[in-house]
């Protein structure tokens, strides 16, 4: 119950970030941003809650592998660049992941599908606040 | 950085790949290049009933996608602000936080000739281009907050349809079948209906069954007596020559059964030539307007030339559900007067008279539908759902078109299980962006599959050692608008 009020918590905070901060956001420069580490992080989250659902802990694990890597891999960029809200939202994708691992290492895997739905949440976040949405 | 494969692993996914389809063939309908496995066990209907995960409020679906994107601040997202604006730049603080197009830029911002007046105990507010729908305010439930991505048509219309910018997800129809089968065993379960005479221009990836078995894919109906292809019979083989053909079969196929009993290959065929059999016969009838009274066809517009096409299409459709087919999805036609550029709704210019063409054509047809259904007593078992891939922006293109915008545009529901009258989300004052309760593809999909009994985190399939769903890693259920 606690760990799912703090869920909450963080994507409140995450979602309250991306009200705040859009703006600002936009101005930045990303262009050296490792766009083949973000393609492999959009592939691997369509295969994080899938093989956990499937029970499959052996990918789950690997999946998280490439998540924390680029969380930390964005963690560190936008730190670099001084982006709190971005620094931000990547500890709360780790410490999901996090919490992913830990229910995988239990057999949870309805837990851990849940967590696994909040990474995606804050990967879109990131995104909202980021990769805005393009028309045409 | 890309993900490096090594040999190993590549050996170990190819065998999840292998692993997935022994899986799939334990599965309804699952096997081999998705065909309907008889395994040798149990022989399973792919297409038999299966109960849903809670008790349903709709049997059916029938899932409206207006082609090429309306611009529905002209519909029925009333903006004021728009008018008053109109002639006038863009105010800096509407684009922030998204990104517009490149190709056409950002005109000034364009207000069309509509008049506004608001309907039913609802106060919904429509234009003057659709008076005959309004005329059901109080039945429908508006999402006035609809997202999506807005890339060009096809990827939007994939995503509407399947959930994903890329092709080989299955379409929310065929999860339908696949997680609820058959309601009648003489019709397949997904039906797409068009309007026009040829296969909308996004074609049939829209309908596919993606990863689950061929078997749910949805079957494109034709205009015209015969919907299917090649499924009359030939002009000189009679019906009762056919039916002591495939008799013969079945006695020929029974004695190798009972020769083989774990065997249950043959049962599956003869099964499949007993369906194609009757749908000689029920799915001509099921779309053969005949027998429907002048008034009904009048309800439809049909004796109109403009309502002609998309009237049949939706009293095909209504047929349909009455036969228990569990998801129609309909795809708008070419309308002719709709421009020279396009024929779709994809009114990049010329917004006024293409506009006045397509709702002309669906007004009628579309508020027919909903009134048709309620006296059958149908409305409470079905959901009408108008959608699209994307709605339209406020700023003007070509000086008298709008441009795509995926950031907030309206949808509606109408049928069981839903708040009636509801206006659920809302845009910006020029109606650019969603501000409040954004809904993309993916919770509208959820949601529809709630309304059917299913929960989208429950419908499963199992596939290269991963369990999907029809909703990727995303969506959530709309809940504020269920009854």
């Amino acid at each position: 119950m606690k760990n799912k009020t703090s869920y909450r918590n963080m994507l409140l905070r995450v979602g309250s970030f991306v009200l705040v901060l859009a703006t600002p956001a936009l101005a930045l420069d990303l262009h050296d941003y490792d766009d083949d580490l973000m393609r492999d992080l959009d592939r691997t989250i369509k295969f994080f809650e899938p093989d956990i659902t499937a029970q499959n802990a052996s990918a789950a694990k690997e999946d998280a592998a490439i998540l924390l890597e680029g969380f930390r891999y964005t963690e560190d960029y936008f730190g670099k660049k001084g982006v709190a809200d971005a620094v931000a939202i990547s500890r709360d994708g780790s410490k999901l992941v996090d919490v992913v691992l830990r229910n995988v290492e239990k057999g949870d895997f309805d837990s851990a599908a849940a967590a696994a739905r909040d990474t995606t949440q804050v990967c879109k976040s990131c995104h909202e606040l980021y990769k805005p949405r393009l028309a045409r | 950085m890309l993900i490096k494969t090594t040999r190993r692993e590549w050996l170990r996914n190819a065998a999840y790949g292998v692993g997935g389809f022994a899986v799939g063939g334990m599965m309804p309908g699952g096997g081999w290049f998705g065909a309907p496995q008889a395994n040798a066990a149990a022989f399973l209907d792919p297409l038999a009933r299966k109960e849903p995960h809670f008790p349903a409020k709709v049997k059916s679906v029938i899932w409206l996608h207006m082609d090429g994107a309306p611009s529905t601040i002209d519909l029925y997202d009333y903006k004021p602000e728009l008018e008053r604006l109109a002639g006038q730049e863009i105010p800096a603080s509407f684009l922030e936080g998204i990104k517009t197009s490149t190709q056409g830029g950002v005109g000034k911002l364009f207000a069309s000739k509509r008049t506004w007046k608001q309907y039913g105990e609802s106060g919904a507010w429509f234009s003057d281009w659709l008076p005959n729908l309004a005329q059901h305010a109080d039945k429908l439930t508006f999402i006035k907050s609809s997202v999506t991505i807005g890339a060009t048509h096809d990827i939007s219309i994939l995503k509407l349809n399947t959930g994903d910018v890329n092709p080989g997800r299955p379409s929310l129809g065929s999860w339908v079948a696949y997680a609820l089968g058959a309601a009648n065993p003489d019709l397949p379960p997904y039906v797409v209906l068009y309007g026009g005479k040829r296969e909308p221009r996004a074609g049939s990836v829209n309908w596919s069954s993606g990863f689950l078995p061929a078997v749910y894919q949805g079957t494109a109906f034709r205009p015209g007596a015969q919907p299917i292809l090649y499924q009359a019979p030939p002009e000189l083989i009679g019906l009762q020559q056919q039916r002591e053909s495939l008799d013969l079969l079945k006695t020929l196929n029974d004695l190798r059964s009972a020769a083989r009993p774990e065997d249950s290959e043959l049962a599956a065929r003869t099964n499949s030539y007993d369906l194609a059999y009757r749908m000689e016969a029920t799915a001509p009838e099921a779309v053969d307007l005949a027998k429907e009274s002048a008034a009904t066809k009048a309800l439809y517009g049909i004796d109109q030339d403009a309502t002609q096409d998309m009237g049949t299409v939706l009293l095909r459709a209504r047929r349909l559900v009455e036969r228990n087919v569990r998801f129609v999805h309909v795809v708008s036609g070419p309308v002719e007067q709709a421009g020279d550029d396009d024929r779709s709704w994809d009114a990049h210019r010329q917004l006024e008279k293409n506009h006045s063409a397509h709702t002309r054509a669906i007004d009628k047809p579309v508020a027919g539908l909903l009134a048709d259904l309620e006296a059958r007593g149908l409305l409470d078992q079905t959901l009408v759902v108008w959608t699209s891939e994307f709605g339209r922006t406020p700023y003007g293109q070509s000086g008298d078109g709008r441009d795509h915008n995926p950031w907030g545009y309206t949808q509606w529901l109408a049928g069981g299980g839903i708040k009636h009258g509801l206006t659920y989300g809302r845009t910006d004052e020029l109606g650019l962006k969603t501000v409040e309760n954004p809904v993309d593809t993916y919770d509208l999909h959820a949601t529809v599959l709630q309304l059917l009994g299913l929960d989208h985190l429950k419908t499963i399939y199992h596939r290269a050692g991963r369990a999907e769903r029809p909703t990727v890693v995303y969506g959530k259920v709309v809940g504020d608008i269920l009854a």
